[in-house]
């Protein structure tokens, strides 16, 4: 067994340092899920001196060395095939020490979190190279498991029945198929020939997500889609490479207009914003036309300002 | 405009009175800056994009290299990289020379000077603006007595949409040069001038960077170009256009605005499409004051020009009563001309 108060004294002068790292590591990860449009909210702690001793009593196969989550990051998707991205992310960027992926442990009859784990570190010539870190990527669905089945189970040393384990086991299945069933209606939905708002959003949320990756209200963002749409000829690429395109060329404005006037529209923090500003450049005289027939010119009169060019 | 005022962050306000010089006064200058806010700062860039940077109000000026003002070589100065901090003393300077150079009828008002930065490049903007009742400059005792604008306490009354009348002027650094441009929202809307003179030329010691006569007989010239291939296949349409252009350069406005007269005469389909056309032949989206000395002819009478040789001439102001045009099928168009026939003759 670990002398806990030298372990407590250790993690006492060392957790600063991870603090440190962890604020290095999360800043770093952030700004790379935003350069590849990815959505991803990220959540980080250095364990308390309490929770670090505790895990030592718990597990005494561990010692502080062989510790690995004494500093851990966080990283919720919102769908699973979002976990691929991140992880590409993640092994493009730290060192990877051991890759422990729940989904593939499992066999097929059981049901329980499921995610993918890293112990990794910063890449050489960091200042905290030396430091291993826990970074841990999941759903929202593997969050919410993750986090009732911190109380339900495995931190207690209750012996639970059967049938509480097998209750907990379905509720595992039941999240499970919530991912799945959540990523089938929205590949569904994508896939109808009528989807094409929906779709145009998907590549206007990954533009804005590398500037803003923050919630927004979708349904507005259909809503003003499908009203603009029509003012783009047929054939441009609004799903795929056309909005990138205008992203990419205005890069450092959209970031200043989108960030710099934080509460001037409730359209700064609208994915669309990107497409209004696009219609701006391309044909503001049809633009006025065709907004006024559905929302405020108000509204578009302000956003024209914050781009720098006042509707006539 | 090739500074993009969406990037523009105003860092730095100074404020001084010019009061009416009728009132035998002299200016109340602030001794040090305005403290500046977020909101502040975003209330004066609004005001700032609004006015010079729509060019259906702003026109572009450059420096006139006889003037004896002052602000020319105050705006270089401020403008200088790297920066001198002369905000105080060169804004009072500027508050004194307008004083003294605006006339006995133009009323009192808050002189702002602005820094900021657009990218990484400094701006410099002067604005002039009606002085609500109660704005004072007054000692800031947070600042050891020095007077002082509080703009944060009377933002409500200079900085909103509603604000009284003002005139601007924007200065930018631009390749080796400065550009710069100004609006006058104080001006009538048939002023001979778009800018008061007192306050472009004395005042700012500056002109405007394009000749009026030439920008207005290039803006009817390449306007009408733009008609007779846009609408080549529609004569009734180019005819109600060219009506249109005629029409606005006989009206009594001082000033010619292309995107405005795009968003009030043309069909929403092709207002783009003729400024792109004015631009890709050099003529900018600014506006520029209205001199009409090179089209007395083309503006006092119309002709209409057919296939056949025939010609039709008569006053302009005639020709929307008495000329009707209608489409044919085949290309053509029937005219229907109402008049009261006089004569004929062999030619």
């Amino acid at each position: 067994m670990e002398d806990l108060q030298v372990a407590r004294q250790r993690w006492n002068q060392e957790r600063p340092r991870y603090e440190a790292c962890l604020d290095v590591a999360a800043a770093e990860l952030e700004r790379l899920l935003r350069q590849s449009g990815v959505f991803g909210q990220i959540s980080k702690r250095a364990k308390s001196a309490d929770s670090l001793l505790k895990m030592l009593l718990r597990k005494p196969h561990y010692t502080y060395e062989t510790l690995s989550d004494k500093a851990a990051m966080r990283v919720v998707v919102r769908y699973v095939g979002g976990i691929a991205l991140v992880r590409a992310i993640i092994e493009n960027y730290f060192l990877i020490l051991r890759i422990d992926d729940k989904t593939a442990e499992l066999a097929p009859d059981q049901f329980r979190y499921q995610g993918v784990h890293f112990d990794a570190r910063l890449p050489e010539g960091s200042e905290y190279a030396d430091l291993q870190l826990e970074i841990q990527v999941c759903t929202r669905a593997q969050n919410l498991w993750s986090d009732l089945s911190h109380d339900l189970s495995y931190k207690t040393l209750i012996d639970l029945p059967n049938a509480i384990h097998r209750q907990i086991h379905s509720l595992s299945a039941l999240l499970e198929v919530v991912d799945r069933e959540f990523d089938l209606i929205i590949q569904s939905i994508r896939a109808l020939p009528n989807a094409g708002a929906m779709n145009t959003l998907s590549a206007l949320e990954r533009c804005f997500f590398r500037i803003n990756p923050s919630r927004y209200a979708r349904d507005l963002s259909i809503e003003v889609i499908t009203a603009l749409t029509p003012l783009y000829s047929a054939g441009t690429d609004l799903a795929g490479a056309h909005f990138e395109s205008f992203a990419a060329q205005h890069a450092p404005k959209l970031e200043y207009v989108l960030l710099q006037n934080s509460g001037r529209s409730p359209f700064l923090t609208q994915p669309e914003a990107i497409m209004i500003f696009d219609l701006l450049e391309v044909d503001e005289f049809q633009l006025r036309d065709r907004w006024s027939a559905f929302f405020p010119t108000s509204e578009l009169e302000r956003l024209a300002i914050l781009w720098g060019r006042p509707l006539a | 405009m090739k500074a993009d005022l969406a990037l523009l962050t105003v860092r730095r306000v100074i404020i001084h009175e010019v009061p009416h010089r009728r009132d035998n006064t002299s200016p109340v200058l602030s001794e040090i800056e305005s403290p500046m806010d977020g909101e502040i700062s975003q209330l004066i860039k609004e005001r700032i994009v609004v006015t010079v940077g729509d060019p259906t109000k702003s026109f572009e000026i450059e420096a006139d290299p006889g003037t004896t003002s002052p602000v020319p070589g105050l705006v270089r100065r401020l403008l200088a990289t790297p920066p001198s901090d002369i905000l105080v003393e060169a804004s009072q300077a500027m508050a004194q020379h307008l004083f003294a150079t605006q006339p006995t009828t133009s009323p009192g008002g808050l002189l702002l000077v602005i820094l900021g930065v657009i990218r990484q490049s400094p701006a410099l903007v002067i604005l002039k603006l009606e002085k609500e009742e109660g704005a004072r400059i007054v000692p800031n005792p947070a600042v050891g007595g020095k007077r002082t604008f509080d703009i944060k306490h009377y933002k409500d009354l200079i900085l909103t949409p509603k604000t009284k009348v003002f005139k601007i002027a924007l200065f930018a650094p631009w390749e080796d040069g400065i550009e710069a441009f100004a609006c006058d929202n104080q001006r009538p809307y048939t002023a001979h001038k778009a800018l008061a003179d007192y306050f472009l030329r004395q005042f700012l010691g500056c002109r405007m960077t394009d000749s009026p006569n030439v920008s207005t007989k290039e803006f009817f010239d390449r306007s009408n170009d733009f008609f007779q291939q846009r609408y080549s296949e529609d004569p009734k349409r180019y005819a109600r256009a060219y009506l249109q252009l005629v029409g606005e350069l006989q009206s009594n406005t001082g000033a010619i605005s292309p995107k405005r007269f795009a968003a009030d005469h043309l069909p929403i389909r092709d207002q783009k499409p003729f400024l792109e056309f004015l631009e890709q032949h050099g003529i900018k989206q600014t506006s520029f004051d209205k001199d009409t000395e090179f089209l007395d002819k083309e503006l006092t009478r119309i002709m209409y020009g057919f296939a056949s040789g025939t010609k039709l001439i008569l006053p302009s102001e005639e020709a929307d009563e008495r000329v009707k045009l209608t489409n044919q099928p085949n290309g053509e168009v029937m005219v229907e001309f109402i008049d009261r026939l006089t004569e004929m003759k062999g030619r």
